[in-house]
């Protein structure tokens, strides 16, 4: 009867001993994502999942492992590892800062069609949360150059304005695909002067001229099919280059403009961000 | 035991080499690639060299350039003929682009018969044509 | 009795207390072959090594630094133990799947053994023989190991790479010469084709109809640009079938290594040694 009193008392010290080992597992851990070694903390972090069998720290052993993915551009990995932190924690909390972090890394992978979905989803789950929601689809937003949008969403979630303000100065400056289409389809090479590509526009007039000249000189002399030929290789051939071109400059500008806005924000923004 | 883990770990950074590489930390970068346009040639070498460079760029310049992005390949035809003739002699060079230009005007499902790249051209080298390759 | 009984839960305690939590040989051990099977073999390499000087450092053990060093591509410094040929094979089937071609030497074959290393030593060389075109008799005999599908699927690649269906870019280039375009219809590229037929009929008759009205030096370029195109067509379509040719090999070799990611018909060399 002592015998089993005493090891009924001292078993918990044999349980809390595991434990202490877990937790100063979790502690290395920490330590090593902190100083930057993500692969050991990568692989320390799996060591921590591998021996608790009670799943006690199966969420923080996952985000950890998420986030050296992450900090290491394996994002596939990196989502696949928010999700089992996801999925192996009770609180409501936690599971939403897991799929918060998988909505940054979609975010920054581009992967905006799962993003819209993933997030669709969840705000049936954390109804709550729908400010934090705008906020990540304002960045999304920004992500694909979706400037109104991506106003429209940080002004419900962006308090401090800087990000509504940034929008709209990207917005401004952003170049109108149909006002270029259209000057083009009038003017051959007009667009390509809005983009501000102005050798490229007088070669473009230069051949669309050239080209009508020469089919309107091949009707005159009777010649249909050097005509039809003419118009082919010439006329139509660099209008529709004029037009495909329109498309292409405003697109590398945007993309410019799009680019020097995030890159801004990338650096001197201090709030949350992907 | 942290002591232990700290020299286990440091002891095999050295031997992980490898598989370290990828696991280095890489910078964020929030920007989008833009596409590089082809560039033109620096004019320099002998003469009969700088002239035909300079007649590649003028065909970049006055016909390529405002042609639009009429061309599904990578390289460009212009880009083709030009690797061409530095693969091979300049009659073969001359068949290799004409025969580039019969596959652009395709009336086939021309992505079935090549390699996409990531921008979506159609990845089409000289040296997948050049007899004895 | 009793005081036996207390005096040894106390030791257990206190040795479990003591206990290197989560770095005891044994945990090491298993740890380090949970790592190795996710593909860390660095890692897993490195846990082994730090079993020197344990009980759980024995011959296996060393076994499995050696599989690590094959992983991480090191084919030469291993330990001559008793694991030798399981190591062997190893060696072979990583470099078999780099895509070399893997000799199997006689005395590695004893038919008559039925273990598992044997046996996969021995399937081993038959789709290293199968990659390399060739097929002997111990092949012929021992095909089955692969199942009927298997060995259905294998015999016919084997049928592909002795005898593929080849276009003859000699045929091809002739018909091309004689009608535009028919060379290619020939490897059936027919989009091409039609790009030929048109392109070069155009100028062609662009070229015939300016003599025939007396343009003649409108006449002699479009002359020009025809024989370009019908120089470009006929090259095209020798090169046409060149690349017809090679599409095949490749396709029998891609289908090859579909077969083989699919139907994994080798076992892992830990695995058979576990199994032992």
């Amino acid at each position: 009867m002592f015998l089993h009193f005493f090891l009924f008392l001292t078993l918990p010290i044999v349980i809390n001993a595991q434990k202490d080992d877990l937790a100063k597992q979790f502690d290395f851990v920490d330590s090593l994502y902190d100083s930057g070694r993500y692969y050991d903390a990568m692989i320390e972090a799996e060591r921590l999942l591998f021996f608790d069998s009670l799943k006690l720290y199966h969420y923080n052993a996952n985000f950890i492992k998420g986030q050296c993915y992450r900090e290491t551009g394996q994002f596939k990995n990196a989502r696949y590892c928010f999700e089992l932190a996801a999925v192996n924690t009770p609180s409501k909390d936690e599971k939403f800062l897991a799929e918060q972090e998988i909505l940054r890394v979609l975010i920054l992978e581009r992967r905006y069609s799962s993003f819209d979905k993933r997030i669709e989803i969840l705000e049936r789950v954390f109804p709550e949360k729908s400010v934090i929601f705008d906020y990540w689809r304002g960045w999304r937003y920004a992500f694909s150059g979706e400037w109104e949008d991506a106003r429209e969403k940080f002004s419900i979630s962006d308090t401090s304005s800087e990000l509504i303000k940034l929008c709209s100065m990207a917005e401004e400056k952003e170049l109108s695909m149909t006002k270029g289409l259209v000057l083009s389809a009038l003017i051959p090479g007009a667009g390509q002067a809005y983009a501000g590509e102005y050798l490229n526009s007088v070669i473009t007039l230069g051949w669309v001229a050239l080209g009508a000249w020469l089919v309107y000189d091949a009707i005159r002399a009777d010649r249909f099919f050097d005509a039809l030929i003419e118009a082919n290789y010439v006329l139509f051939r660099f209008y529709k280059g004029n037009l495909s071109n329109t498309i292409d400059y405003i697109n590398r500008r945007n993309l410019e403009i799009k680019n020097e806005t995030l890159r801004f924000l990338q650096i001197n923004y201090k709030g949350l961000k992907p | 035991m942290k002591l232990l883990c700290v020299l286990c770990v440091l002891c095999g950074l050295f031997n992980s080499q490898s598989f370290t590489q990828s696991w280095e930390p890489k910078p964020i970068d929030y920007t989008e690639e833009i596409q590089a346009k082809s560039k033109y040639y620096k004019i320099e070498g002998d003469i009969p060299e700088a002239a035909f460079k300079l007649l590649v760029n003028g065909y970049r310049l006055f016909i390529s350039e405002p042609d639009g992005e009429n061309c599904p390949f990578n390289p460009s035809c212009s880009r083709f003929f030009v690797d061409a003739l530095g693969q091979t002699n300049i009659i073969e060079a001359f068949l290799l682009a004409s025969d580039r230009l019969i596959r652009d005007t395709s009336f086939g499902n021309k992505y079935k018969h090549y390699h996409i790249d990531k921008y979506g051209y159609l990845v089409d080298p000289p040296s997948r044509y050049i007899s004895g390759n | 009795m009793r005081f036996r009984l207390i005096l040894v839960s106390i030791l257990f305690i206190f040795s479990v207390s003591a206990q290197n939590g989560l770095h005891s040989p044994e945990k090491i051990l298993s740890f380090g072959k949970h790592i190795y099977e996710l593909g860390f073999h660095d890692k897993a390499k490195y846990e082994f090594e730090r079993l020197t000087g344990t009980p759980q450092f024995n011959e296996k053990t060393q076994f499995y630094i050696d599989l690590c060093r094959i992983e991480l591509e090191d084919y030469f410094t291993f330990t001559n133990n008793r694991y030798l040929p399981h190591l062997r094979y190893a060696i072979d089937k990583k470099r078999f799947e780099s895509g070399i071609e893997v000799i199997v030497s006689p005395d590695r074959l004893e038919i008559t053994d039925t273990s598992e290393l044997s046996l996969n030593i021995l399937k081993l060389k038959i789709l290293s023989d199968i990659r390399s075109k060739k097929f002997d008799d111990v092949d012929k005999n021992s095909i089955h190991l692969f199942g009927s599908e298997g060995s259905e699927f294998l015999l016919d690649n084997l049928v592909e790479r002795v005898d593929p269906s080849t276009k003859s870019p000699l045929f091809a280039g002739i018909l091309s010469a004689i009608v535009p375009g028919l060379g290619r219809v020939y490897t059936g590229n027919y989009g091409d084709a039609a790009a030929s037929l048109f392109i070069t009929s155009i100028f062609a008759y662009l070229a015939y109809s300016n003599f025939f009205d007396g343009h003649y030096q409108r006449a002699w370029i479009f002359t020009g640009i025809a024989a370009f195109f019908q120089g470009g067509n006929i090259y095209g379509s020798v090169a046409s079938a060149k690349i017809y040719n090679e599409s095949q090999r490749e396709l029998t070799e891609k289908k090859f290594w579909e077969y083989y990611q699919k139907s994994k018909p080798l076992k892992q060399p830990n695995k058979i040694v576990e199994e032992e």
